[in-house]
């Protein structure tokens, strides 16, 4: 392998493991230095580490009572303004339980395992937004969580189900994506409560935590990608309202097929592959392996020829990806239809609607029913 | 809590004493909005060092505290950045080195507790053979590359950043390349 190729290799898995681990769709959380004044701060967020150091100190000197040690480990963080139990933030509790060593070290009645939610509450989101579940440890029985899920559209139950798989973007050990068979209704309050504290998630793990979710979607706006027509179509609520060429994938490098999840939104974004590097504007991500709908000023010709050149985007002239890039958001669907490349897979995005419903209902990695 | 100082690096001093300039100016810089612009691109750089999301966050929330308590002296944005990534990188070291001892006296009582903080198991291979190779480099080979390569800082920056002569990040660079090199050289790519 060249340096050249080593170079190239080194940043793309730099990039895939920075990008998969804060997603861009991932809200900023509060900021720690803001809820407390500075100097009761600066004691404060330091008694977690005192916490961890003294616990190992413990060890040094011939006590083997990690268990105890590292429980306390967990008090001072759960204090500091991220809360374990009630709604959610994803933000905001991402740093209370995480796959670190003081988890492991919990009390010896079971381990815990902490749920937190990717969405975020009181955002407005497209139809086809799965709820995702993120587990801090591999759980071995999801029963008891499909049974503590509530989930209500515009106040009336309905049936929406699990389905479990790994982490691809490494935001937990597991995932649990939630959807109903076909997409959420239109301008409707999504509800979805999750009763898990104290709950077994397997044998000896146990939920430390309920959350709540509130969002509301969108108009149905959905993208149809025709790769045999290279055209993008768009409709809101069941009417057409834009249509526009586009250039898919080279033979070799086709797009892949079936349903995408438009999961953030980039106003410039640098694409980076074998023999291109270009920052390139209105950026709508598909998938975790790097598929866009974007503008590609250099793919000029080639969209108008209608020829597919590119490495798995969907390119569109500027002007285009600058007006699809108002008329889509987050959670809206991209249907590609009449394509030469597999499909998308689960892991590798929001490919949920890849999902037949009946294999959906089974629960992918753990059985729900 | 005298070896509490031993396991904390203090992170308002840049590593060897690394100087962050303060250039005469009005205000002081608005630490929020730093925040708001800044976060999400200094937890990726702090989870490729550190390796996992949680205690990226807790580095980066660590480190707009001590910018905050700074923050009148602050004067230049670009400069509270530079600071900013100096604090990522400081304490994330911590958080290695106190991962490490954990780890050693944890195997005894634990071992479960010494299972790697593997979140990237669902990375494509040649990502996942890069980052562990990455992974396996001495630490200042392992932090040059991981500022040449994604932060996009420039040779400079990465001196000024880690408190050592460009000199230095030339050849911990080529260093940790080769090395890499050696590492995924026999699979095709």
């Amino acid at each position: 392998m060249s340096g050249d190729e080593i170079e190239r290799q080194l940043r793309d898995a730099l990039a895939a493991r920075a990008e998969g681990a804060v997603d861009d769709l991932r809200p900023v959380p509060p900021a720690r230095f803001l809820t407390a004044p500075a100097p009761a701060r600066r004691s404060h967020q330091w008694l977690a580490p005192a916490a961890a150091a003294a616990a190992v100190l413990g060890l040094v000197g011939g006590v083997l009572a990690i268990a105890g040690s590292g429980g306390s480990s967990q008090g001072p963080k759960v204090v500091g303004g991220h809360s374990a139990a009630g709604s959610s933030t994803p933000g905001t509790s991402a740093t209370v339980d995480a796959p670190s060593n003081t988890s492991a070290a919990s009390d010896g009645a079971g381990k815990s395992v902490h749920v937190k939610l990717f969405n975020a509450d009181n955002h407005t989101v497209g139809v086809a937004m799965p709820v995702i579940a993120i587990f801090s440890r591999k759980i071995t029985n999801a029963r008891p969580f499909v049974q503590a899920t509530r989930v209500t559209v515009n106040e009336k139950p309905v049936q929406a189900a699990w389905y479990f798989e790994h982490s691809a973007a490494g935001l937990g050990a597991m995932e649990a994506h939630l959807r109903p068979k076909s997409y959420w209704p239109a301008h409707a309050k999504v509800h979805v409560s999750l009763d898990t504290r104290g709950k077994a998630a397997g044998h000896g793990l146990t939920y430390d935590d309920s959350l709540t979710l509130d969002f509301t979607t969108g108009a149905h706006t959905v993208a149809t990608v025709d790769d045999s027509t290279n055209t993008l179509m768009v409709r809101t609520d069941g009417v057409s309202v834009a249509t526009f060429p586009v250039s898919l994938g080279a033979p070799k490098t086709p797009t892949f097929g079936g349903t995408k999840v438009i999961m953030s939104k980039q106003q410039q974004v640098r694409l980076k592959g074998p023999g291109y590097d270009e920052v390139v504007p209105y950026a709508l991500r598909l998938t975790y392996s790097g598929e866009y709908l974007v503008g590609v000023p250099s793919a000029y010709a080639s969209i108008q020829k209608r020829l597919d050149v590119s490495n798995g985007c969907t390119d569109l002239v500027k002007a285009d990806a600058e007006r699809l890039y108002g008329m889509l958001g987050v959670g809206d669907p991209v249907e590609y239809v009449n394509g030469k490349g597999p499909s998308m897979s689960f892991t590798d995005g929001f490919g949920d609607w890849n999902v037949p419903w009946p294999l959906w209902l089974k629960g992918g990695l753990l059985p729900t029913s | 809590m005298a070896v509490l100082i031993a396991v904390e690096a203090d992170p308002t001093t840049g590593p060897m004493g690394a100087v962050v300039p303060v250039p005469v100016a009005p205000a002081p810089v608005d630490v929020h909005a730093l925040y708001t612009a800044h976060w999400r691109y200094l937890v990726r750089l702090a989870v490729l060092l550190v390796d996992d999301v949680a205690s990226a966050e807790d580095v980066v929330q660590d480190a707009f505290v001590a910018l905050h308590r700074k923050s009148g002296d602050l004067r230049d944005p670009e400069a509270a950045l530079g600071y900013l990534r100096t604090t990522v990188l400081n304490l994330s070291r911590s958080v290695l080195r106190r991962r490490q001892v954990v780890r050693k006296h944890l195997r005894v009582a634990e071992p479960e507790a010494t299972a790697p903080a593997d979140h990237d198991v669902l990375l494509r291979d040649e990502h996942r053979a890069a980052l562990a190779a990455v992974r396996r480099l001495p630490r200042h080979q392992r932090e040059v590359l991981i500022l040449r390569y994604w932060s996009g800082l420039s040779e400079r920056e990465i001196a000024q950043t880690l408190g050592i002569s460009p000199g230095s990040v030339k050849s911990a660079a080529s260093r940790g390349l080769a090395a890499l090199q050696k590492a995924l050289g026999g699979e095709a790519s």
